[in-house]
């Protein structure tokens, strides 16, 4: 039975790695027939992260945030006492 | 208070009187079937008999596993509670197993026979291999293959971490061989050697294909060997790597695109189709998950794939697993011999994707850091932690998780296909 497990190993992993040789093939493939649809996604992503960017407030804008909310803390703070 | 005392009296004297004389007013409902009620002490020693700790100290069948032993397998559900509770070692699994275990070794009251909720719990879910596959769909959804994708290479290390399911294996015969009281046919070695894929649905799945009566005992060490990932690999990890490997840094992933995610599934499916059929039942499920997931269309149905209907089979699933529990299945020396096969299978798992991952720098090629072969034994996403968390022990700057999860998926689909090698052995046996 101790032979029976031996082949039943080299069967065994020879058909995993076969399977995921096979499958990194496949990716390999897909993601060169895929390349155009792809490019197109990473433009788009490319463009809404520099629109996330550009919405943000300019850092003189930030400071003003900043100061507002602390103002608005101590305030809350100094009320609480 | 005269009076309180003369009726207590007189309650006392009729209880007396009940105990000694049998009663003739059963004959009046003879029509109820019943024609006389027995005494008093007979009914208090009938009625003892039907407790449980009459059966726990005298089983009805003199045999120990129905005594003692069920007693012993409620401490076991108390044992897997407290570590699932206290201990935070796979809860969601090991809470409705450890209640289950208890409730399957009530004496008397026949949970697990026929007619018993957990018989038709264990019948329509797990005997029909129901259960695990909707889980695999749950798992499926929540996948995102995404870093195997970017780098695809690292698949093959989960690949080479499926090498403990079969050194497990032929582990489980030589116990069998030389071990007495060990007696494992092929079919129990092969359920016993999945537990190294480090996948609870994979393993209960054809544990209840190939070997039913081992399914408890594989299902329990499964997933304990899980929880214990942390503990069991970084040692091995360790011993296979120089501390030099372990600070290799791997370049950054490629953006990987919608089409090539949605493409990916059916790509695996296909290859299923022609090379493993009898892998089709995982992989098919697996894949489906994961193309709701992908194609962006039925974002309800991949929400209720990855949470509500998981969270539902779960629990059924635990339970129906802990139904499985019994002392007669349970304490015995295969059980002993299947806790310690499950630790060699994630050792033997662990080392060899860190080898394989270090045959891999010897070809030219961007290099890969040894760490994240051991992640190709499956647990995900724990053994990617693991992988992450000893990459920034030897350099606090690299971050290796996103590299780990690439082989960790990828030792889903190869356990899958190894569960599928495994279950040709029963067309085989015919």
């Amino acid at each position: 039975m101790i032979i029976d497990g031996l082949k039943l190993t080299l069967l065994g992993m020879a058909v995993v790695f076969s399977f995921l040789g096979l499958l990194v093939v496949i990716i390999h493939l897909s993601a060169r027939l895929l390349k155009p649809f792809t490019e197109k996604d990473v433009t788009a992503y490319e463009f809404h992260a520099r629109r996330k960017v550009t919405t943000l407030p300019p850092s003189g804008d930030k400071r003003k945030i900043m100061a507002v909310i602390s103002a608005s803390v101590s305030a809350y703070r100094a009320g609480r006492k | 208070m005269k009076k309180m005392t003369f009726i207590f009296f007189g309650l006392i004297i009729i209880l007396l009187h009940l105990t000694c004389i049998p009663s003739n007013a059963g004959e009046e409902a003879a029509g109820a079937g019943i024609r006389s009620i027995p005494t008093m002490t007979k009914m208090v020693g009938d009625f003892f008999k039907s407790t449980g700790l009459s059966s726990f100290i005298f089983p009805a069948n003199k045999q120990w596993t129905d005594g003692i032993g069920r007693l012993i397998m409620v401490g076991i559900g108390i044992l897997l509670l407290y570590l699932a509770v206290h201990r935070q070692f796979e809860p969601l699994l090991l809470v409705p197993i450890g209640f289950g275990a208890i409730l399957t070794n009530i004496p008397l009251a026949g949970m697990s026979d026929p007619g018993g909720i957990l018989y038709y719990i264990y019948n329509i879910g797990i005997k029909s291999g129901a259960f695990p596959l909707i889980i695999f769909m749950g798992i499926g959804a929540l996948t995102d293959f995404g870093p195997m994708l970017a780098n695809p290479k690292t698949a093959l290390l989960g690949a080479a971490a499926q090498f403990g399911i079969f050194t497990t294996l032929i582990g489980a015969l030589l116990l069998s061989k030389y071990v007495p009281g060990i007696n494992f046919d092929l079919f129990d070695a092969a359920s016993i050697g999945i537990i190294g894929g480090a996948d609870g649905p994979t393993a209960i799945f054809l544990a209840s294909r190939l070997s039913p009566h081992l399914l408890g005992s594989i299902a329990v060490a499964a997933y304990s060997y899980m929880a214990l990932v942390p503990i069991i690999q970084p040692p091995i990890m360790r011993l296979f790597t120089t501390p030099d490997e372990r600070k290799i840094r791997m370049k950054q992933m490629r953006y990987v695109g919608k089409l090539e995610k949605i493409v990916f599934p059916l790509s695996v499916l296909g290859l299923c189709v022609f090379l493993l059929p009898s892998a089709a039942p995982l992989i098919g499920f697996f894949m489906f998950g994961n193309l709701m997931r992908e194609c962006g269309v039925v974002e309800r149905l991949s929400n209720t794939a990855q949470n509500a209907l998981l969270n539902i089979v779960t629990v059924f699933l635990g339970l129906g697993v802990g139904a499985q529990m019994s002392a007669e299945q349970f304490l015995n020396i295969s059980t002993l011999g299947i806790l310690f096969l499950g630790a060699i299978a994630f050792s033997i798992g662990t080392a060899s994707g860190v080898l394989m991952a270090k045959i891999m720098n010897l070809f030219p090629g961007s290099k890969v850091n040894p760490l994240i072969g051991s992640a190709g034994v499956s647990a995900v996403p724990m053994a990617a932690r693991v992988s992450q968390k000893l990459g920034m022990d030897a350099d606090p700057e690299n971050f290796l998780l996103m590299h780990a999860m690439g082989p960790n998926v990828a030792g889903v689909i190869g356990s899958a296909v190894a569960a599928g090698v495994l279950l040709t052995l029963k067309d085989m046996a015919g």
